[in-house]
């Protein structure tokens, strides 16, 4: 057997149950997936100009009903796809190191190796290669199931679904596997590398999240407030409502609340005042509702930006994992 | 039991039981401080609408979303608790002494299987019931704190998987469960893996049949008349409710929704939105001072779940090869 066929086979032996299991997990998913996109795509042909959100048509009233009903159960699975990258990550990484460790064979599968940082690059190589994919199959069959869920819109400068589709699930796997590798070097035992990766994983992907969403702040516009770009029907994404004060300062909800500012009633034209009795006089106005969106057309940007911060992530933790399995102790 | 299996016991689980503990000592400060600022902010805020009748100018810092929005990441993580200290504990209990190949010796030492299951179980059953009852009375100020609502006398069922004596219960439950797949597949991760998923469809099961069973003995309870700000909700008790439906005065015939608008179509209702003469909005559910009888209800079929699983974790444990 060649040295690949030797090493696919003994790094599959080593992580077979991981392997099946997400193989497993994926097959399903996928199958549900393409299951409700095929359904989706069949309601939709039957009546295609009943599907727009953003125009109404008089005999359209009932006829869309299923559609939408299938719709809500699909985007179900659209939250196990965002969540399918960090489970995976997670359990193909951490028995990578602390499974040797815990079971005693680290001193001499190190021993045997040419060097530690050797030893390790091949071990996550074959996870890693498992890991990618899978998850594009997964993040293939996410596009396959938004563009029939949402048939009229142009997805690709669309923040619709934003990270449960497309390749950022896969970056994001990735660097789920590199906590998984650098928690169960660091801990050594399998199960606690686990507890602690998830609360570990949480904060990571929540500190990335507020500065990504800090940065895409920079990219936003404010707009009058309206349905559509409240839903985000018009494919931007929306980052919450604001309030212009008369003096032209943006400030959010919160903000009124901690001045002790209360906001009652706001009148047909998003105009906000305290009290019901203040509607019509312009003068007792406190402000006007306003959206903050990032553009449609700035999807492509925005996914490239936080793969490349969370490729970086992910590279630093495989770096940072490469250290520690050099220093630490086989036992 | 003696000390040395208590701190066997603990020495072999002595990271994940480290783990759980500053967990949830955190979790459970945590609770309290929400608690009693929420209480503080909302004190606060009802003697402001008091003094001027209006709420404008009543906001408080932090606010009661904050506490509400603070309250709710507490509740998460209460509810959490008893699945990931079930499972995280026991699965490893067997499993690991098996991956390890260790059970071999340790079982031949021991005077019996069942007797070693039980030195090492017991000390971890007792930490998981004291960890997760604590986590459950942290979590029971948080409901009884909530800002939008009344609920320090009598919370009913509000948060009813969140808090109090649930979480222990569901905790061993989920121990034991945990114990028996570990037993039974010799590889802790995979273990884990397999006993979340036994683990969820028991207590998705579990929530349909609970539900079924209140649906079948849910009854009319009226609208409190008297709480006239509904931003606390129309309750003040926490019952669950299944369904809303209008009472007919005259003949006390209860009718849903659906059926009452089939019937009479909006015809009787006032223009200003107000309820239709003659009858009295009423919801379907079970009231919140029934709250007691259901989580004894509950508890006796998970405590039967889990003399059952001890009785299969002795079982699997005494007849498996230790390799």
């Amino acid at each position: 057997m060649s040295r690949i066929g030797s090493w696919l086979v003994l790094s599959f032996r080593l992580l077979r149950w991981e392997v099946l299991a997400s193989a497993a997990g994926v097959a399903l998913l996928t199958a549900a997936m393409l299951w409700f996109a095929w359904q989706l795509r069949t309601l939709a042909a039957t009546e295609p100009a009943c599907l727009d959100p953003t125009t109404y048509v008089e005999a359209c009233e009932q006829s869309p009903q299923p559609f939408y009903e299938l719709s809500s159960r699909a985007e179900l699975l659209s939250y196990l796809g965002w969540a399918a990258p960090f489970g995976m990550g997670l359990v193909l990484g951490i028995p990578l190191v602390s499974r040797e460790i815990e079971q005693r064979t680290a001193g001499m599968a190190w021993a045997l190796s040419r060097s530690r940082a050797r030893w390790l690059a091949w071990r996550v190589a074959f996870a890693a290669v498992v890991l990618i994919v899978l998850l594009l199959v997964v993040a293939i069959a996410s596009e396959v199931l938004a563009s029939a869920q949402m048939p009229t819109r142009q997805l690709d400068d669309d923040f619709a679904w934003y990270g449960r589709r497309g390749g950022l699930m896969v970056v994001r796997g990735l660097a789920a596997l590199g906590v998984g590798v650098l928690l169960g070097a660091v801990l050594g035992r399998v199960l606690p590398a686990l507890l602690l990766a998830v609360f570990a994983s949480a904060l990571i992907f929540t500190v990335i999240s507020l500065g990504m969403d800090r940065w895409i702040e920079t990219d936003a516009v404010v707009q009058a407030f309206s349905d559509q770009a409240f839903s985000g029907q018009a494919g931007g994404r929306y980052l919450g409502q604001r309030v212009e004060l008369l003096s032209g300062e943006l400030v959010d909800y919160g903000d009124l609340a901690r001045r002790g500012i209360s906001v009652e009633v706001e009148d047909e034209e998003y105009r906000l005042f305290a009290r019901p009795e203040d509607v019509g006089h312009p003068e007792r106005m406190i402000g006007r509702s306003r959206v903050l969106i990032v553009p449609g057309h700035l999807y492509p940007q925005i996914v490239l930006r936080e793969s490349a911060v969370v490729g970086g992530a992910a590279l630093l933790l495989g770096l940072a994992s490469a250290a520690v399995v050099a220093r630490r102790r086989p036992g | 039991m003696s000390r040395r299996a208590w701190r066997l016991a603990f020495k072999m689980q002595r990271l994940e039981l480290l783990l759980f503990l500053a967990a949830a000592v955190l979790l459970v400060v945590a609770s309290l401080l929400i608690a009693w600022g929420a209480s503080e902010a909302r004190a606060a805020f009802d003697a402001c609408f008091q003094a001027s009748g209006t709420d404008a100018n009543c906001g408080t810092s932090p606010s009661l979303n904050d506490f509400s929005g603070w309250g709710g990441f507490a509740r998460i993580g209460a509810f959490l608790t008893p699945f990931a200290l079930g499972l995280f504990l026991g699965v490893p209990l067997v499993a690991r002494e098996i991956e390890g190949r260790t059970a071999g010796i340790a079982w031949t030492l021991s005077r019996s299987r069942s007797r070693w299951l039980i030195q090492r179980a017991l000390p971890v059953v007792v930490i998981v019931i004291i960890v997760a009852a604590a986590v459950g009375i942290g979590s029971e100020f948080v409901t009884r704190t909530n800002p939008f609502a009344d609920f320090a006398a009598n919370p009913g069922f509000a948060d009813y998987t969140a808090r109090g004596v649930m979480l222990p219960v569901r905790a061993l439950v989920v121990l034991l469960l945990a114990i028996v797949v570990g037993a039974m597949v010799p590889r802790q991760l995979p273990a884990l893996l397999l006993a979340g998923a036994v683990t969820l469809a028991l207590f998705v099961g579990l929530s349909i049949g609970i539900d079924t069973w209140m649906t079948a003995e849910a009854k009319p309870i009226p609208f409190d008349e008297s709480r006239t700000d509904y931003r606390f909700g129309p309750f003040a008790d926490g019952p669950r409710i299944f369904d809303t439906a209008y009472r007919e005065d005259a003949t006390g015939e209860l009718i849903t929704e659906n059926d009452f608008f089939n019937r009479y179509g909006e015809d009787l209702f006032v223009p200003d939105g107000g309820l239709p003469e003659g009858f009295t909005q009423v919801a379907i559910g079970i009231p919140g001072t029934e709250y007691g009888v259901w989580v004894l209800r509950e508890s006796a079929v998970l405590g039967g779940l889990a003399l059952v699983t001890t009785g299969l974790a002795l079982v699997v444990v005494n007849r498996r090869r230790p390799g």
